[in-house]
């Protein structure tokens, strides 16, 4: 477990560049939903994560923002238990992702990026056999899957291969298969990826509907609105190190969440001056 | 646990006779039964029929022998392990790694082949029980046996797919690969040997003699051990091959446990792939390269998702966009190669618009086929020679330079390509029958060099047969490039020139050693001539078959030995029967010019032109049949499966 008393006098936390997340100790009770510390991914020359150091207070709304290629994707991979770190630890709840991989991958939810699903069982189907490989009661099993069809608009597809789903669905019946057993972090990879408005906000529901009873939701994303509606805290990644974090309005500091992550990313000059001249030379 | 992973994979397997495409797999699953329901009995009954007879024992012993060795070679030669349940899909459970393992195994033996060896390996039994006490050894050593059998090739396969995958694995893999076709081509040397000097049943008994201290030897010997009343002995026998399981299912759980937590392969495998990415991101961007291609975006590989980027120029005339491409290639395809195969898609369109801008008298683009830029900070890729890459302006080669560099960095592949080695030295020790050993040359020596010259070509080619599954969902880059039957026709081309550039030198080489040994350079010419063409004719049936037939192949990350999953390996088998069958019809005429006309060198000419003129034709017919069912073909493999 991490130190959580390094709150600044006024209680509230600050962002700091590249360095460690200061929680405020008022809302946060018992140990941080997720607690990483000093994270290290190498893929051959590249260094994907760079020493990501991350608090997030259990209850909280929590987004994860960045440039194509920051890192989040590996990040989350990390804290999930699907990629080892090649330093560091992962905390969720105080219990160590890799030493009580069980544990942990009992207490979370994951919609991974890519969405592996077995996709030759129906959508009831691929449920039912996650519950029954989670070692859910059955009488359990079958009421959450129903009601979780009927809620995420899937039960006239409940017979429907997975394998014939649309992007929105695939979406919809993955974070249904993460939130079966009732997790108390849910880690979500780009959830609003390639999804329409209609499922989107049915997503949206649920995942406030889950943040509401005190569960706690990391999600990465490129939407920053979606992360300004949705989030109350949000952390700032470029080239695999947290350029900044803390509740919403500390990072955004009076500015929209969009300038304000231009500002800490650090926006390039634009790509086309004096180039691309060629371009659009075909129209009539 | 277990029964849960049972009924899990068998739902899986049924869930494949659903939805679209269920009519080939169900035809692939109907066949697959009916020829289970043709061995079993029969294998059982010859098995029951020896029952008495001395040669039961040996009998046993070979049959436990053979089908460990088969369950741990097949899968890297030909057929791929039942990937229908995949262990990726399951890393987000609480599972432990003993529930893992468990539930794997118990998956493992729900199919059609565990069933069909369990009733074949049952025969032994009745051949060799006599007491109630044999017979309970006798079930405890066909469940050993079996576990043997299946946890060998999940081993072997989780194992040496981890291998293949890594970088520094490659040698590894390699020196590994290599070292199991030493034992094959000494164990099959051995055969020949005992089979030559003692006809077949004194040779029988006496490989029996040998295979019964192997593990599965063991496990069979107990069964007579016990049926003799050595009641330890047996013990003694069953508790190798116990110990031997344990060992084959932790090395799969170690293999397994690894695979599932390191970065996928294909996104991450070496740093010279990482090199060529950024290499392409470069050469993209530079000033001069962009104004003749649509720049590739960098994809920095932190395993992100790899977003396709917008369409090639060519896109705007391509005849069916596909909707669902985004979703098929970013689940498909990795960054480091999508942006590098950005780069050989800007080959061509380079030349087209090096050409439009000539002929509108505008700035010509710079030389296509080199990346612009710095081309003195361009490292060539090993695998590309230089003047392939010269010559890289035109669709074929670079489709052929794309086919190459895959082939070294796909782990399918390259597990193809370990078939195909393991295939060709088989193919060599076969040779060895006709020797009669160390005895020098006989009469039959030459013919049996082109039978086997017959297989080992054409093994070589039914590789392609579903050339375009290996592509998947990537397949869109193409389809969308693609605007008239020369294109397909110069794509398929581009494969087929992959597979001869590496197949013919094989041969080659293989054919010199021979001609080396023997001292005498006629036969092996002639063979080197037979193995070009069928290489040629079986390219020419893949080209067609990969049109008329194509089905998903599915990157995974535990197994690169998976297949096409329920169904499908059975109507694929087939497939490559029928070629087989059609490419040895074909080789009639000129196996006949060979009688007629005597073995020697005027076969280097005739065969690789015979074989030329089959792969052209396949690829003729292929390119205008493909063409008109481009969506489809498309729609076909990039389905997650």
């Amino acid at each position: 477990m991490l130190p959580l008393d390094a709150s600044l006098p006024d209680g509230s936390a600050a962002p700091v560049p590249g360095g460690f997340p200061v929680l405020p100790a008022t809302r946060a009770a018992g140990p941080p939903a997720v607690a990483a510390t000093d994270l290290w991914k190498r893929f051959g020359d590249k260094v994907a994560v760079a020493g990501v150091r991350l608090l997030v207070p259990p209850g909280s709304f929590y987004g994860l923002v960045g440039p194509n290629g920051a890192g989040k994707t590996t990040t989350l991979s990390m804290m999930t238990g699907l990629l080892r770190p090649d330093a560091g630890t992962v905390e969720i709840s105080g219990r160590d992702v890799w030493r009580e991989p069980v544990a942990v991958k009992a207490m979370i939810g994951v919609l991974p990026e890519g969405l592996r699903l077995f996709e030759r069982l129906s959508g009831r189907e691929l449920l039912t056999y996650l519950g029954r490989l989670r070692g859910l009661p059955k009488a359990q099993i079958s009421a959450r899957t129903e009601e979780l069809l009927a809620v995420l608009d899937l039960t006239a597809d409940a017979r429907t291969l997975v394998v014939d789903y649309s992007t929105g669905m695939r979406k919809k019946i993955g974070l249904a298969a993460a939130l079966l057993h009732n997790p108390r972090v849910l880690f979500l990879d780009e959830p609003f990826e390639g999804v329409d408005p209609v499922a989107a906000q049915t997503i949206k529901g649920v995942l406030e509907a889950y943040t509401a009873a005190g569960s706690t939701v990391i999600f990465s994303s490129h939407v920053l609105e979606l992360v300004e509606s949705l989030c109350d805290w949000v952390a700032v990644m470029s080239h695999g190190q947290i350029m900044a974090c803390g509740t919403l309005d500390q990072v955004r500091a009076g500015r929209s969440l969009q300038q304000a992550f231009m500002a800490i990313v650090g926006a390039r000059p634009r790509a086309e001056d004096g180039r691309l001249t060629w371009l659009g030379s075909s129209a009539p | 646990m277990a029964w849960i992973f049972c009924t899990l994979k068998f739902r899986l397997m049924t869930g494949a006779l659903r939805g679209n495409g269920s009519a080939a797999r169900g035809a692939g699953l109907i066949l697959a039964g009916l020829a289970a329901l043709y061995v079993m009995p029969t294998g059982f009954a010859v098995l029951a029929a020896l029952r008495g007879s001395a040669l039961a024992a040996p009998a046993g012993v070979l049959v436990f022998t053979l089908a460990f060795a088969g369950w741990t070679v097949l899968p890297l030669m030909a057929f791929g392990t039942d990937e229908t349940l995949d262990p990726a899909r399951l890393t987000l459970l609480p599972l432990s790694r003993r529930q893992l393992a468990t539930g794997m195994f118990a998956a493992a033996l729900t199919g059609i082949g565990p069933i069909v060896t369990f009733v074949i390996l049952l025969g032994v039994i009745a051949a060799v029980a006599t007491s109630p006490a044999s017979v309970a050894i006798g079930v405890l050593a066909v469940l050993l046996e079996l576990t043997l059998c299946v946890t060998s090739s999940r081993a072997l396969t989780t194992a040496l797919s981890g291998l293949l995958r890594s970088r520094r694995g490659r040698d590894l893999g390699i020196a590994a690969a290599g070292a199991l076709v030493l034992v094959l081509l000494g164990g099959n040397v051995l055969i020949q040997r005992a089979i030559i000097s003692g006809g077949l049943q004194h040779g029988g008994r006496a490989i029996a003699g040998v295979a019964r201290w192997t593990p599965p030897g063991m496990v069979a010997q107990s069964i007579a051990s016990a049926a003799s009343g050595r009641y330890a002995a047996a013990l003694l026998g069953l508790g190798v091959g116990a110990a031997t399981a344990l060992l084959l299912l932790w090395v799969w759980n170690a293999a397994l446990g690894r695979a599932l937590t390191s970065p996928d392969a294909s996104t991450r495998t070496s740093r010279r792939s990482a090199a060529c990415a950024s290499r392409a991101a470069n050469s993209a961007a530079a000033p001069s390269a962009v104004g003749s291609a649509p720049a590739a975006p960098a994809l920095p590989a932190a395993g992100s998702a790899p977003t396709p980027p917008a369409l090639p120029a060519a896109a705007g005339s391509a005849p069916t966009p596909p909707a669902a491409a985004g979703r098929f290639s970013a689940s498909s395809v990795d960054a480091p190669s999508l942006s590098l195969y950005q780069q050989q898609m800007r080959f061509d369109v380079a030349a087209a618009r090096g050409a439009a801008a000539e002929s509108a008298g505008g700035r010509p683009s710079g030389p296509p086929g080199r990346p612009a830029g710095r081309p003195g900070r361009v490292r060539r890729a090993a695998v590309a020679p230089g003047w392939l890459r010269q010559a890289g302006s035109s669709r074929t080669m670079t489709a052929a330079g794309k086919e190459l560099r895959y082939t070294w960095r796909d782990p399918r592949r390259k597990a193809g390509l370990l078939g195909l080695a393991i295939a060709v030295f088989v193919s060599l020790s076969v040779t060895r029958l006709g020797t009669g050993g160390s005895r020098g040359l006989s009469s039959a020596t030459g013919p049996v060099l082109l039978a086997a010259a017959v297989y080992g070509g054409a093994f070589a080619g039914i590789q392609s047969a579903n050339q375009f599954g290996l592509d998947g969902g990537a397949l869109w880059l193409n389809v969308a490039a693609t605007t008239r039957p020369r294109d397909l026709r110069a794509d398929i081309a581009g494969k087929n020139l992959a597979s001869a550039v590496i197949a013919l030198p094989v041969f080659t080489v293989l054919y010199a050693v021979i001609g080396a040994v023997w001292g005498s350079l006629a036969y092996p010419v002639t063979a080197l001539g037979v193995a070009a063409a069928t290489l040629g004719i079986a390219l020419g049936l893949s080209n067609l078959a990969s049109v008329l037939l194509p089905f998903p192949v599915p990157e995974r990350r535990a197994s690169a030995f998976g297949g096409g999953g329920t169904g499908r390996g059975c109507l694929a088998g087939l497939t490559n029967l029928v070629m087989l069958l059609i490419v040895a019809i074909a080789m009639l005429p000129l196996i006949a010019l060979i009688i007629v006309v005597h073995p020697g060198a005027w076969m280097l000419l005739t065969g690789p032109g015979y074989g030329a003129a089959a792969a052209w034709a396949g690829r003729r017919a292929a390119g205008d049949i493909g063409f008109r069912r481009l969506p489809e073909l498309l729609a076909a493999v990039s389905r997650p499966v």
